[in-house]
């Protein structure tokens, strides 16, 4: 079978359109650089949209006392210290940048009395610095980033899924993507790429995550033989709606939401008797998990609750509508009079593709940048966000690292010249397609991501062990050896084949998620929302480092680490 | 792109600014209308008594106004759902022209009766 | 408890016409007509194609007609389906690409004529421009917009004009004309002001029952007309 080519040319060509790949296109397109975004959706799809409580900066509106240096500490704190310090501080310097500017763009942010961007209260921020627009700022965030894309004329390809990335003598030269609406492979070569693809929660059976946040550009790394970091650190959002996953932001409990176990108790004072329901994110997980393995989950169930009830109508429907619109559509409970059943969800990756500060993606322990390519956003690991993210940082990382890498890329193509094709990664996008359109397996490719999701979730989930996690990696070992073999697709057209594209990227689901596992085997360990049952401590001594992980052709996986930069805060023990 | 046949003209910003003016005046007249034909007086409708207020050139005025403004603010919503329901170029010429003819003679015959009317 | 779905499938590259395909689910408490339309492709038909994504109602992606009316998939319980049988459509009034998936193109196109975007004269302050919770009030429904297009898809007007602006697009404009930072209402009105912008507009108000977050698209509309004629005035 000949799969028809397409050959584009751009400056610049960026692969996802979430925050962190619009702002890259906008810092691109607004120096007058050809510009193209590759994206699987159309570009208000992205999840980034799903994002509800806030975006962190200490700008000081509501505590004028909040600062650079508590931004700084919380993060680095939050991070359970495998943050690098040096990148973090740059960012929450630029966060207050990215804040002013998104307003002068327009995004409508919810307001204070005296005319200023209101700031909530968030887990494991000492201040109320989340700058938030009711319980949707990343639908306004992405909204508006598009807005200008659309004034600045960026080119948008939208379904089309990324398949290959082409390196020449080591360079970035440009990507392999298939065009979902009319089938064939487009060829775009450019000068420089950025990959701002997205995290992964769908290798999980509960997760927050929409259906399209499979890890492409994961995958699509690690077979371009570079490599990624920090994969065994997978957030668990501590509530997500009961059965769904779906998010319940962490802005019910800034705004003083309750998490009540079966025999009514607000169990956090156990476990955070400071901070509550507002410790990190990781921790809460944890506690909630706890109550549910020992028993106090509602009924002796797998849920707990999260009571709004003594917040009022009034204050619900102005700070939390979206929350308790869902509430009611997907639990047909509605908050204002009874709580809500909620677990924890997979939520976020806190590692990705590898970059430095400036947005360039790296290629091993010792910082070797590899010229052309950078990352940004969920995709990428800076590393902000170490071992345990924040909320309200992930939308900031997006959107300030977005910027930066994006302005990096434009100064780098602005020199740069296109180079010849990679026809190896041509080869390896068309084989991908052939052989699922080929292929007269018995297995449809579903059959293997239920088996994958429910293996992440039963034996990768929040209390980890090798016992299991050997387990776990065998499993998903021969999920993946059999998916070559025997895979299925019931669609073979070309047009809108939306089983091939799921075929696709359930096999980029098995690729790294045997990296987390195998990750999450060598980090002996606890760190973050990495948590070993058989080493439950923190090892500053031997695993203050970040893990680098490198797939070969046959599927076998090598390690390396990297130290964490350290500047002005040592490792302490981490309390709430 | 289907060439969908549409009035000439502006924005259509004044006819649906006359729209809601006649309306207003409708309201008022027909208040009036009300009041004067079966409320003020004995109650009892005849020929003569309509006959007699049709001759004063006061309520001439009042009337021919209020066909005028009772005819547009029909036949405007009028086209207005119809040009949601008839998506064909040539059918919402024809309907067009047919209220436009039909409201044109409408406004002659009703004015020459009331302006010639003598009772 | 089992119900039926009655699917319109269409594939152009090898079906000669439309025609409706009939699958049995089991629905459980909780299951989503998103769910159901998965529970089919991965289980029973993975010919089955419609566009998807964040399941939360946020995206946009999956609104289709829905026993006759336009909604969100993700977003209609099964359960809450008085009908055993449910008859699912592609969004009327787009053209079908394939089975529920239309072709959003046209869509997106008017929208970027309104001038989508915020729009300043004045250099920006050193921090934030001011703007008053009231002021905020007065364009936080209309920014709920997730540009699924239902809104499109119900309205008659929109249905007999392909060239009508039509509510998502008139939305928007509407969004930045009444935020107090902006400074382009004049320019977005004069586009607007058009035999297909607001004027176009007949009340029939299916678009405020279309919306899956309940935005009173019809009186924001009313609105943007009340700018332009107290603009004129």
């Amino acid at each position: 079978m000949e799969l028809e080519k397409t050959y584009h040319k751009y400056d610049v060509i960026i692969v996802g359109a979430g925050l962190a790949g619009e702002r890259a296109a906008l810092a691109a397109a607004s120096s007058n650089l050809k510009t193209a975004v590759i994206t699987k959706v159309y570009p208000t799809r992205s999840h980034s949209g799903g994002a509800q409580g806030g975006i962190s900066a200490a700008i000081g509106n509501v505590d004028p006392e909040d600062s650079l240096e508590a931004h700084m500490w919380d993060t680095v704190k939050g991070s359970d210290f495998l943050g690098d310090q040096d990148a973090i501080e740059l960012f929450v310097e630029e966060a207050i940048k990215t804040i002013y500017e998104y307003e002068h763009m327009g995004v409508p942010f919810s307001r204070l009395p005296n005319g200023k961007i209101a700031q909530r209260p968030f887990g494991g921020h000492t201040y109320r610095r989340a700058c938030y627009s009711a319980d949707k700022t990343g639908h306004v965030l992405l909204h508006t980033l598009y807005e200008q894309c659309v004034k600045h004329q960026v080119s948008f390809y939208n379904e089309f899924l990324v398949l290959s990335l082409m390196l020449t003598d080591g360079q970035a030269s440009g990507i392999v993507a298939w065009d979902l609406r009319n089938g064939g492979l487009h060829i775009f070569r450019t000068k420089a790429v950025l990959f701002a693809t997205g995290g992964y929660g769908r290798a999980y059976k509960i997760t927050s995550n929409a259906l399209s946040n499979t890890g492409d550009g994961l995958a699509t790394v690690l077979e371009a033989g570079l490599p990624v970091e920090d994969l065994e650190f997978v957030q668990f959002h501590p509530t997500g709606y009961y059965r769904q996953g779906i998010l319940v932001t962490e802005g019910a409990r800034g705004e003083g939401g309750h998490l009540l176990n079966g025999e009514g108790d607000r169990f956090m004072k156990k476990y955070a008797p400071e901070r509550m329901e507002l410790g990190p994110r990781d921790l809460v997980a944890r506690s909630i998990w706890t109550e549910i393995l020992e028993g106090r989950g509602i009924d002796g169930k797998d849920y707990v609750y999260l009571d709004l009830t003594h917040l009022g109508a009034e204050k619900i429907m102005e700070r939390l509508p979206q929350i308790r619109d869902l509430a009611i559509s997907f639990v047909g409970v509605d908050p204002i009079k009874d709580p809500i059943p909620i677990q924890p969800t997979a939520h976020y990756s806190m590692g990705g593709i590898p970059t430095n500060k400036r947005g360039e993606v790296i290629k091993d322990a010792q910082n070797t940048v590899v010229p052309g390519f950078y990352a940004a956003g969920e995709a990428a690991c800076v590393s902000i966000h170490g071992a345990n993210r924040l909320g309200t940082n992930s939308l900031q990382e997006a959107s300030t690292f977005g910027r930066i890498a994006g302005n990096n890329m434009t100064e780098y193509a602005r020199k740069a010249d296109f180079l010849p094709v990679d026809e190896k990664a041509i080869k390896r996008a068309e084989d991908k397609v052939r052989r699922l359109l080929e292929n007269d397996g018995k297995t449809h490719h579903y059959d293997y991501k239920k088996e994958l999701q429910q293996t992440m979730y039963d034996k990768v989930w929040i209390f980890r062990n090798e016992k299991d996690l050997k387990e776990a990696a065998s499993i998903v070992k021969g999920l993946e050896e059999d998916f070559m073999k025997n895979v299925k697709i019931d669609d073979k057209g070309m047009l809108f084949n939306l089983d091939l594209q799921e075929a696709l990227e359930v096999h980029n689901l098995l690729t790294f998620s045997q990296i987390i596992i195998a990750g999450a085997i060598n980090r002996k360990e606890s760190r973050g929302a990495h948590y070993r049952t058989d080493y439950p401590k923190r090892d500053d001594k031997n695993w203050t480092k970040h893990t680098l992980a490198w797939r070969a052709e046959d599927g076998s996986i090598k390690f390396d680490y990297k130290p964490v930069v350290i500047t002005k805060y040592q490792p302490t023990e981490r309390k709430y | 792109m289907k060439k969908t046949f549409r009035r000439s003209g502006n924005s259509g910003a004044l006819a649906w600014f006359f729209h809601r003016l006649t309306a207003i005046y409708l309201a008022v007249v027909l208040l009036i209308h009300f009041a004067v034909m079966h409320f003020i007086g004995d109650g009892t409708l005849t020929y003569d008594k309509v006959a007699a207020r049709l001759v004063s050139p006061g309520w001439k005025i009042l009337d021919i106004l209020f066909l005028y403004t009772g005819l547009y603010h029909g036949l405007y919503g009028l086209w207005n759902l119809l040009e949601d329901y008839i998506h064909n170029a040539f059918w919402r010429a024809f309907i067009y022209f047919i209220l436009a003819f039909g409201g044109f003679a409408l406004v002659t015959l009703g004015t020459i009766t009331i302006v010639n009317f003598r009772g | 408890m089992k119900k039926t779905l009655e699917i319109f499938r269409y594939n152009p590259e090898k079906d000669e016409k439309p025609y409706f395909k009939t699958y049995e689910v089991e629905v459980y408490e909780g299951m989503t007509l998103l769910d159901a339309l998965n529970h089919i492709r991965w289980e029973q038909d993975g010919t089955l194609t419609y566009r998807r994504s964040c399941r939360s109602a946020i995206c946009g992606s999956c609104a289709m007609k829905i026993n006759g009316k336009t909604y969100l998939a993700c977003k209609t319980q099964m359960m809450d389906i008085k009908s055993d049988h449910v008859k699912v459509e592609p969004l009327p009034g787009y053209e079908v690409i394939k089975d529920l998936v239309v072709d959003m193109d046209n869509f997106f196109d008017k929208l970027k004529r309104v001038k989508p975007y915020h729009i300043t004269h004045t250099p920006p302050p050193e921090k934030e421009r001011l703007q008053s919770p009231e002021d905020f009030h007065y364009i936080n429904e209309a920014a709920d917009c997730i540009l699924c297009g239902a809104c499109v898809s119900a309205c008659p007007s929109a249905w007999a004009d392909k060239e009508y602006l039509g509510p998502a697009a008139l939305l928007k404009a509407y969004k930045f004309c009444a935020d107090t930072r902006d400074e382009g209402a004049d320019e977005r009105l004069a586009i607007v002001n058009d035999r297909n912008g607001v004027w176009r507009c007949h009340y029939t108000a299916n678009c405020m029952d279309a919306c899956p977050k309940d935005i009173k698209i019809t009186d924001f509309i009313a609105r943007l007309r009340n700018m332009l004629v107290q603009d004129k005035l």
